[in-house]
């Protein structure tokens, strides 16, 4: 696994657009590309220089967790585990959805929702259901397919 | 469908082992049952009190053990694949782990801000367990050998939202040599080893026509192996826990006897909250430490549960690399 460790300056700029978006501010010290353009973060305790000795004595496979992927367009998307995590920090842009929503939503559809285009946070009732984009008249679904609710 | 029987090697064990006979049919009845649904609730998403007044709307759901509200039986038939497509599985409040699995990591006690280094930790019930006493603090390192279980691993991981894990793909005799070699020295270190499974007769049918006893053997040099290279990664004082699915003494007290014998470790009585039964001291013609008592076997019969192992260390001094007894060309 390649890492691509963010500066402070890179650091900011994400927090910045988190809390500009949904109103989160604390995230892991250590965050990190992996060359699919996605963020992860670090919640141990290793340093960077640790992290690069571990390298080389290791076959590194991955490292924490996926939370983010930039958008250039669209500020930043939450990834459906950050979501969760950070729940307690989500603040802004969150979409309420019904039960009936939720089932169409967990199967990995897209929702009829008239809105304001846009990156926007899913939740039902307490829950958070991961990021959606909204196109103005759908919300277009991210919920990995390991996640969603199987057909029965 | 046929009930699959014992291979009649392996009965002759297991009646060795359970020589009350009231006790062996106890035994031979309830490994043809269905195993008890056991959830683990991931307290890295979720408080304990929260998800089970959530599932307890859906479910019977009970705690059963007042000092680990974490662990919740599920009391209750269940369709097919109804607790994995439950929203609150897919949202990772909750881990599905049978109850005997989660023993080796409360044995380890892992605490926020230690090293931790799980050796064969695919597919993640036990790396997660420890995550979540860890409160994504310290840092785990999680390794497997082969690729295929390393995805299944960092998806459980992902899913129960682990941040503070490293996950490596080595040998695990191989990764503690380097690791010791290189001074990554550990708080706590896990070896569940990989082993004969004669504990999941209940949810895995297939073990009773895999069951081999030459395998046995050639597992418990593995294992030796892979244990001796363990302790050296540990810091002293460290605790190690070395635990297996399985039955067999070969792949228990041996190894553990075998750990004894050779290395500065002290093994502690454990204090589980399921029915223990001390580990065996001696098997065929081998004589164990009489330590090894020390050792908790947990039997179906005993906790309407799967079949365990759990053993813990602690390292005394510096490991010297010196060649232990019945350790020459690489043999055990």
């Amino acid at each position: 696994m390649k890492f691509e460790f963010y500066d402070s300056k890179k650091r900011k700029k994400l927090i910045e657009q988190l809390n500009e978006r949904f109103g989160v501010t604390e995230i892991p010290k250590l965050l990190f590309e992996t060359g699919k353009e996605r963020v992860r973060g670090f919640t141990g305790d290793l340093t960077i220089d640790e992290l690069y000795d571990l390298s080389k004595i290791t076959n590194i496979e991955f490292l924490g967790a996926y939370l983010f992927k930039p958008d250039e367009e669209r500020s930043v998307r939450l990834g459906f585990d950050a979501c969760v995590l950070f729940n307690k920090q989500l603040s802004k842009n969150i979409i309420d959805i019904s039960a009936e929503q939720l089932k169409i939503w967990m199967k990995g559809e897209n929702l009829p929702f008239v809105i304001q285009k846009g990156m926007y946070l899913v939740r039902h009732e307490n829950d958070f259901f991961g990021c959606a984009i909204s196109d103005g008249e759908k919300l277009i679904n991210f919920v990995p397919k390991e996640r969603r609710l199987r057909r029965n | 469908m046929a009930r699959p029987v014992m291979k009649p090697v392996f009965e002759e064990r297991m009646r060795e082992l359970l020589p009350d006979k009231e006790d062996f049919e106890k035994y031979n009845e309830i490994i043809h049952k269905k195993p008890l649904n056991y959830i683990r609730c991931n307290t890295l998403k979720i408080s304990c009190d929260e998800l089970f007044n959530r599932l307890k709307k859906k479910w019977n759901v009970v705690q059963l053990f007042p000092d680990y509200p974490e662990i919740i039986l599920i009391d209750q038939e269940l369709g097919p694949g109804e607790l994995g497509n439950a929203i609150e599985h897919l949202l990772g409040y909750y881990y599905v782990q049978e109850v005997c699995s989660m023993m080796s990591v409360l044995a380890l006690d892992p605490k926020p801000g230690e090293r931790v280094l799980d050796v064969c930790a695919s597919p993640g019930s036990k790396t997660t367990q420890i995550a979540s006493k860890m409160q994504n603090s310290g840092t785990l390192i999680a390794n497997d050998i082969k690729l295929d279980r390393i995805r299944i691993l960092a998806a459980n991981l992902e899913r129960c939202g682990v941040m503070n894990c490293v996950v490596t793909r080595n040998d695990g005799v191989g990764l503690c040599v380097r690791l010791a070699e290189t001074g990554f020295k550990f708080d706590k270190v896990l070896l569940d080893a990989p082993c004969s499974g004669e504990g999941t007769l209940r949810s895995s049918a297939k073990t009773f026509l895999m069951w081999n006893p030459k395998v046995i053997k050639k597992i418990s040099r593995e294992q030796k192996k892979l244990l001796a290279n363990a302790f050296k990664c540990l810091k002293i004082g460290g605790s190690l826990v070395y635990s297996t699915c399985t039955h067999a003494p070969e792949e228990n007290e041996e190894v553990v006897d075998f750990a004894l014998k050779n290395f500065p470790v002290r093994l502690e009585k454990l204090n589980l909250p399921l029915i223990c039964r001390p580990g065996v001291t001696s098997w065929k013609s081998n004589e164990f430490s009489k330590d090894v008592s020390k050792c908790c076997r947990i039997y179906p019969q005993d906790n309407n549960s799967e079949g365990f192992f759990v053993s813990k260390f602690t390292l005394l001094d510096e490991i010297s690399p010196f060649i232990p007894q019945n350790f020459k060309n690489g043999k055990y």
